[in-house]
């Protein structure tokens, strides 16, 4: 599954990043990589962008990004 | 082009992510003492400053909009070999990496990578306080200077605090020799960067603890990654699909009333003050036409585009407001779609948001885009923003139109040309881009949404006045030298009469406007408002008194009548009336569209680093802004509208 499949507010582990490769290095060397959590925060209109929290910080990734991030719901909300 | 340098003495570079204090950091080290350099041949612009150490004279480096030490467009290639030692000023001896306390794990990946390869580092760690106000959570410096196995200095860049150490410790790193070759790191690969992670993940664990001093490692495992309250409950708000999208409205129809309001009574006093200077001039100094440049000429002339200095500060101060309290991360979030569809990203937002009041700090504020098409892009479509300037010339013609007794048709129709400035920049934005080759193909937003914080009066202000200045250095001199031209233009040759109608009437501007004459004639204009439309490339603001001047003329008049009433009567050669809802209409279609502000395209060619676009919008936009007006009046008329 990936980001944009978890529920609002749902947390989730990332387990990989797969898509356009210099787009994927940029996403790892910006701190989503594997193993750790992520948090689904808020929807622009149409769901595009999406607002993530990773480590703590807060971004804002557009559909197409957000799709390269695949993760595993941890089931816990918080 | 070889990867490996040699470190040269006196060059000090800062690095680190967006959002990390490194401005504050260069502007604390070298008190604001800077020059903003182009790098040779590319629009990257690096800020390179002194700063006195001891009996040393050290330069600072900052390049903006490094992310990543692996270039992915040509314009990161350039920037991180500027900042690798490919610059005039050499190889850095000493890299001063910048690490924001609240997001430790990202912030230290581009020290680590750095001093994993062998530079000499330190790292200065930011917003330690709001760690601990926020999170309730400490940082232990001591730790993670051992663990990381270089100097860490905490440094507040909103107070300065911390810089003294920070120059200390700057002293005993530069005093370590470097003998061996030093590479930039190489791209590196997924894994690579993943075990990077792992250990600052591992690292924060061990140098991070709750305040109350229990040990490290806690019972929450998200405890690190929950963002603060504060942010968290505003962003419910702001981040809502549907409420984040209406306080965004109210935001931003607050900024624009704010300008149009707030600077009124400042505007008025601006203006009364040149006017002021003028008169004094004229009554003190001896007549003669030298008198009469410094009075006409430089005051009134550079008077015609102060009185929007008040404007322009008005909007620098709240965009600085909103900028310093994270807001406007949020605001180009919710714009990044709209965005989208013309190439751009919610990165444009407050270029384009500045655009509105006055395209020259917007054209300044794309700097800050780090992919040069969207910034060329932006910049390119900047002009066609309803700027300030152009109200007063929409004030007059939508109160001519406007019928008695119904004032809130003007106010609809005014909004009305809002949204059509917007739509037409946006949606002529998309079309020149394509032909101009500047859409990206695989544009990305990425973009850090910092954390919500009351803004610092101080910090506001000081950022307002350094913008202020840098916008009234880059449009004074433009507007300075046009605004003699035109005085010439409309003062020469010298009239017999005193009159200043004559001697409008006999200038060569006047000439000029019966040249061009036959191009007014599709507009079903003539030579006087042909005059009037000179006169606006030296501000558009000056369209208005120039008009008034003009039509003074013609009815033979020397009263000071009101230039609506001047303008009702005014009739063409065959008596017909000049201005009439069509061509009312084509002057302001023309004016949407036209590009007549020459420090405009002063800026636009520094910002853009070329005379292509500046030439490119001064040339289609003029052209477009006559054919469509004159498909507007010829429209009009067709369809049986005077």
């Amino acid at each position: 599954m990936t980001l944009l499949d978890l529920k609002r507010g749902e947390w989730g582990e990332i387990v990989e990043v797969d898509g356009d490769e210099s787009l994927c290095i940029r996403l790892l060397e910006m701190g989503f990589t594997p193993g750790e959590s992520i948090r689904y925060v808020a929807r622009a209109l149409f769901d595009d962008p999406v607002a993530v929290n990773l480590r703590g910080t807060l971004f804002a990734l557009r559909e197409s990004e957000a799709h390269c991030i695949k993760v595993s719901a941890d089931g816990a909300r918080i | 082009m070889s990867n490996t340098i040699l470190p040269a003495e006196g060059l000090i570079a800062l690095i680190g992510m967006p959002n990390a204090g490194k401005t504050s950091t260069f502007n604390a080290l070298t008190h604001s003492n800077f020059q903003t350099v182009n790098y040779p041949g590319s629009t990257v612009d690096y800020s390179v400053g002194t700063m006195a150490l001891g009996a040393r004279e050290l330069s600072v480096m900052d390049v903006p909009g490094i992310t990543s030490l692996a270039a992915q467009s040509q314009d990161e290639t350039v920037a991180i070999q500027a900042l690798f030692g490919e610059s005039p000023h050499g190889f850095p001896s000493l890299f001063i990496a910048l690490a924001d306390a609240t997001q430790l794990e990202r912030h230290l990946y581009l020290a680590r990578r750095l001093i994993v390869s062998g530079f000499n580092v330190i790292v200065a760690v930011t917003m330690g306080d709001i760690l601990e106000q926020r999170k309730g959570l400490i940082l232990d410096f001591e730790k993670l200077q051992e663990e990381l196995g270089c100097p860490v200095v905490p440094f507040d860049g909103r107070t300065g605090a911390g810089v003294k150490p920070l120059r200390r410790e700057i002293e005993s790193a530069l005093e370590r020799k470097h003998t061996s070759r030093l590479e930039v790191p190489a791209r590196p690969a997924a894994r690579e960067i993943s075990e990077h992670y792992s250990w600052l993940r591992d690292l924060s664990g061990r140098v991070i603890r709750p305040a109350g001093g229990a040990s490290p490692g806690t019972d929450d495992p998200y405890a690190l990654s929950k963002t603060d309250k504060l942010t968290a409950s505003l962003d419910q708000w702001f981040l809502h699909p549907v409420f984040g999208l209406l306080i965004f409205a109210l935001i931003m129809a607050t900024l624009f009333t704010s300008i149009f309001w707030l600077a009124q009574p400042a505007m008025e006093l601006v203006d009364r003050l040149f006017s002021a200077a003028s008169t004094w001039v004229t009554t003190t100094l001896p007549d003669g036409w030298a008198t009469r440049l410094l009075a006409d000429g430089i005051i009134l002339g550079s008077g015609a585009v102060a009185v929007f200095l008040p404007q322009i500060i008005v909007l620098f101060l709240i965009l600085g407001f909103l900028e310093d309290s994270g807001y406007l991360a949020r605001g180009a979030m919710i714009v990044d779609r709209s965005m989208r569809m013309i190439g751009l990203s919610g990165r444009s937002f407050v270029p384009v948001l500045s655009g509105f009041a006055c395209a020259i700090p917007a054209m300044m504020a794309a700097r800050a885009i780090p992919s040069r098409r969207e910034r060329l892009m932006t910049v390119l479509i900047l002009p066609l923003m309803l700027c300030s300037a152009r109200l007063p010339v929409y004030g007059l013609l939508v109160a001519f139109l406007t019928p008695e007794g119904k004032p809130w048709i003007g106010g609809l129709t005014l909004t009305g040309l809002y949204i059509l400035s917007a739509t037409t920049g946006l949606l002529g934005g998309s079309l020149i881009g394509g032909v101009l080759g500047l859409k990206q193909q695989r544009a990305t937003l990425l973009l850090e949404l910092p954390a919500l914080r009351r803004p610092k009066w101080n910090v506001v202000l000081i950022t307002t006045f350094h913008r202020t200045k840098s916008y009234i250095r880059n449009a004074g001199t433009a507007i300075l030298v046009i605004a003699i031209i035109l005085w010439a233009l409309t003062n020469f040759p010298a009239s017999k009469s005193g009159s200043e109608s004559d001697l409008l009437a006999g200038s060569y501007a006047a000439q000029i406007g019966q040249w061009i004459e036959p191009i007014m004639a599709p507009l079903s204009l003539d030579w006087r408002v042909g005059v009037a439309f000179i006169c606006a490339f030296a501000a558009r603001e000056v369209f208005v008194s120039a008009l008034a001047l003009v039509l003074m003329v013609s009815s033979g008049d020397t009263l000071r009548e009101p230039l609506l009433l001047a303008m009702r009567e005014a009739t063409l050669a065959d008596g017909t009336p000049l201005f009439t809802v069509a061509t009312c209409s084509g002057i302001i279609v023309y004016f949407i569209f036209a590009l007549q502000c020459m420090a405009t395209i002063a800026v636009s060619r520094k910002e853009t680093g070329g005379w292509r676009i500046p030439i490119f919008q001064v040339v289609v936009y003029n052209l477009l802004g006559y054919a469509l007006a004159v498909a507007m009046v010829q429209g009009l008329r067709f369809a049986g509208v005077a």
